[in-house]
């Protein structure tokens, strides 16, 4: 077989010929770098599909696992907590739905969190062997689960109509607690991720954590619970406010305190913008590192 | 006018020695914090050990050069390649790089055994910088020259190890930088892959890429570069054209040993990763001061050594072990090749000689190395305790046409005999074709 060569460089191309890189020592605090991320949105692709590719790779139940693991968690929620130990939703919802809606979006949040956290690490051949914007791991560990959502939610808008939920213009409000569940799954995976490459304490730690946050956020029970000034501390997890705003979103019954919403999604954006220069500062050491 | 393509200045590179391998604890690093926001610098003083893995480099490269980088290892070739491609970023200087870059520090990075040839292409080309639809529009290309089209969709776990690095490289293959840094990714793969590899970094090297190149494979710096650069403990220890590189690394790795003297002194030749109750002490060639020798071809060759032994031993297997100057091992001969083998030795220094009747090698330089191990554990390991120069036995008629490779056959040949006239042959040769 003839051996083909190595293809002509691109150098027709004025946009490419004039690439100019720079190394030098990091000097402190660096810009986000969103321009490049957006360059490299080809491989965010690629790592997310892998990663959807991958998940239920050699498995029976393949994807169903999507609907089998929020709606296992359903009913174990509803026959213990709501059956034996008498915990009670919202007024007017029955607690499968009740529970399965906020289900739903915390294990999307609880998922991708996991997921960014460990990116680096799991990716390491990766992060040691080629150049690419690092941020791009975490992100990609946010977008994948997404899929898990999506064909979760089939399994709601069923449950929907079996107790008959008509849906309301507060559906409307969805897109926007998507994106803030995102933006919270975002903002600390970065941060843990950074952390992850030097001190492997945080994989460990993930699943704890993600079971100690579930209790603190009203995912099998209502924020209304939760009164005076411990609502405030309570609404400083942005999670709070998304589960809440997205069961009321789909829902479209109760009211949603809207305080809690914007004090977790100040708190998001904050850990967001302090996690990515942080990241930024550490990532030219990953390599060295991991 | 030519342009510069790659330059490098004052380019350093300094690494924490804990920091390589393994992680540090959250309480040292609460520790450390005191200290880091007195001085921002990583203090030299806190017992942490530090360590210039490439220091002090300048150099440049003008575009559509192919440019060698030949060392020993940890001499920093690998360090010098991770940075230009921006894995790891420098600790002092700067360097420049024009032109869309790509880096091969390893073929097929990112491949995962459960997704399939194809997934695995897209994967892959996405990681090295590729678009989707240059991946797609060179897809049929990249499965060919791999030669994998029948079992593209098969997970690439099902694949052999010499389809998975065909795939592999026929990706790299089809990148379209301007700068190409490729590291030892040559070294995978057999020996027919390897020269297929070579050829088509040598067309893409002579059609004005600019290409660096770091290689063990010292004919291959030859015949693809035109220049070179010896590094040597992190810093540049030549630069020049890659003939002349490469004689200055030949003759440097020989010149350590001649510096050193005695095997005692060549301790950091050694790797600690042994059981250790042996230790070779010292090495000799007979009829000869010290650790270099020039033999005839077909002449005898011995050699004396001497070891340590800290505790009793059994089952213990000495080896020798001959390279040619570019790393092959060209033989390697144990003490239970004969019999009866070294039985059951007490503690104590000893020596032993070895005997090469008649050296079957061909002209050209070698070193040698030693090995020991008992039945568990390798004992100790150097290389190189010496050198030998292989020089002609008699005079050859044409002695431009050294020979090649490394042994020494002995051919007995025929005389050439004439079957047919120069006619019949031309007539011939057209009935054939």
């Amino acid at each position: 077989m003839a051996v083909p060569d190595l293809a002509e460089p691109a150098s027709s191309s004025g946009l490419l010929s004039t690439r100019h890189t720079v190394i030098e020592p990091p000097s402190g605090w660096q810009g986000v770098g969103l321009r490049e991320i957006w360059q490299y949105r080809e491989l965010l692709r690629a790592l997310a599909g892998r990663d959807v590719k991958l998940r239920y790779k050699q498995t029976v139940l393949g994807f169903a696992w999507c609907v089998l693991q929020p709606f296992l968690y359903m009913v174990v929620f509803s026959a213990l907590l709501a059956g034996v130990g008498g915990v009670t939703g919202e007024q007017g919802i029955p607690y499968p739905i009740f529970s399965y809606s906020g289900l739903l979006i915390w294990l999307y949040f609880a998922d991708a969190l996991t997921r960014s956290s460990t990116s680096l690490v799991t990716n390491n051949v990766l992060v040691s062997k080629v150049y690419f914007p690092r941020l791009t791991a975490p992100l990609s560990g946010v977008i994948s689960p997404m899929l898990d959502f999506a064909i979760g939610s089939v399994l709601l808008v069923g449950i929907m109509i079996y107790y008959s939920f008509p849906l309301t213009t507060a559906f409307l409000l969805v897109p926007l607690f998507l994106v803030l569940a995102v933006l919270a799954a975002a903002a600390f995976g970065i941060w843990l991720s950074a952390i992850n490459v030097r001190y492997r304490d945080v994989g460990y730690a993930m699943p704890f954590v993600v079971q100690i946050w579930m209790f603190v956020s009203p995912v099998v029970y209502s924020a209304s619970k939760v009164q005076g000034k411990a609502k405030f501390f309570y609404s400083l997890n942005p999670m709070a406010g998304v589960v809440e705003g997205f069961r009321y979103a789909v829902l479209g019954r109760g009211t949603l305190d809207w305080s809690m919403v914007v004090i977790g999604t100040v708190v998001s954006l904050a850990v967001l913008t302090g996690g990515m220069l942080y990241f930024r500062r550490v990532e030219r050491t990953f390599a060295d590192a991991i | 006018m030519t342009e510069i393509a790659v330059r490098a200045e004052d380019l350093g590179k300094n690494y924490l020695l804990g920091q390589m391998n393994s992680y540090r604890t959250i309480r040292e690093a609460l520790a450390g914090v005191p200290a880091k926001l007195r001085h921002r610098e990583p203090a030299e003083g806190t017992g942490r050990q530090s360590m210039w893995a490439l220091r002090h480099l300048d150099f440049q490269v003008a575009q559509g050069e192919a440019v060698g980088i030949i060392g020993h290892n940890g001499a920093g070739k690998s360090t010098l390649l991770k940075l230009l491609s921006r894995v790891t970023g420098p600790t002092e200087g700067r360097a420049e790089v024009v032109g869309r870059v790509s880096a091969l520090l390893e073929v097929g990075t990112g491949f995962h055994p459960e997704l399939t040839g194809r997934e695995n292409v897209y994967l892959n080309g996405s990681v090295l910088g590729m678009r989707r639809s240059e991946i797609t529009a060179k897809f049929d290309d990249i499965v060919a020259f791999a030669d994998v089209a029948p079992h593209i969709d098969t997970p690439i776990k099902r694949y052999s190890s010499g389809m998975q690095v065909r795939l592999a490289f026929a990706v790299a293959a089809h990148l379209e930088p301007e700068v190409l840094i490729v590291d030892e990714v040559l070294a995978v793969g057999d020996a027919a892959f390897q020269r297929k590899c070579l050829g088509s970094l040598e067309r893409s090297a002579k059609r004005g890429r600019t290409v660096l190149f770091v290689s063990h494979n010292l004919p291959a710096i030859r015949s693809l570069c035109s220049r070179a650069i010896v590094l040597d403990r992190g810093r540049k220890a030549f630069e020049g054209t890659a003939d002349a590189a490469v004689e200055y690394y030949l003759n440097s790795r020989a010149n350590d040993v001649a510096q050193a003297g005695s095997v005692a002194e060549l301790t950091r030749h050694r790797d600690y990763f042994m059981g250790g109750h042996l230790h070779f002490t010292d090495f000799s060639f007979v009829g000869s001061e010290g650790t270099d020798k020039v033999v005839r071809v077909g002449d005898p060759l011995d050699m004396r050594f001497s070891f340590r032994l800290d505790m009793p031993l059994g089952d213990i297997l000495v080896r020798l072990n001959i390279y040619s100057l570019d790393d092959v091992m060209v033989a390697q001969a144990g003490t239970t090749n004969q019999y009866p083998p070294i039985p059951h030795l007490d503690a104590g220094t000893y020596e032993l000689s070895a005997s090469i009747d008649s050296l079957a090698l061909q002209p050209g330089r070698y070193a040698v190395g030693l090995s020991a191990r008992d039945g568990h554990d390798i004992q100790d390991v150097i290389h190189p305790v010496g050198y030998f120069d292989v020089v002609e036995s008699v005079e050859v008629a044409h002695i431009f046409t050294s020979p090649g490779g490394y042994l020494r056959l002995p051919v007995e040949w025929g005389r050439p005999e004439q079957t047919s006239s120069a006619t019949d042959t031309r007539a011939e040769v057209g009935h054939v074709e």
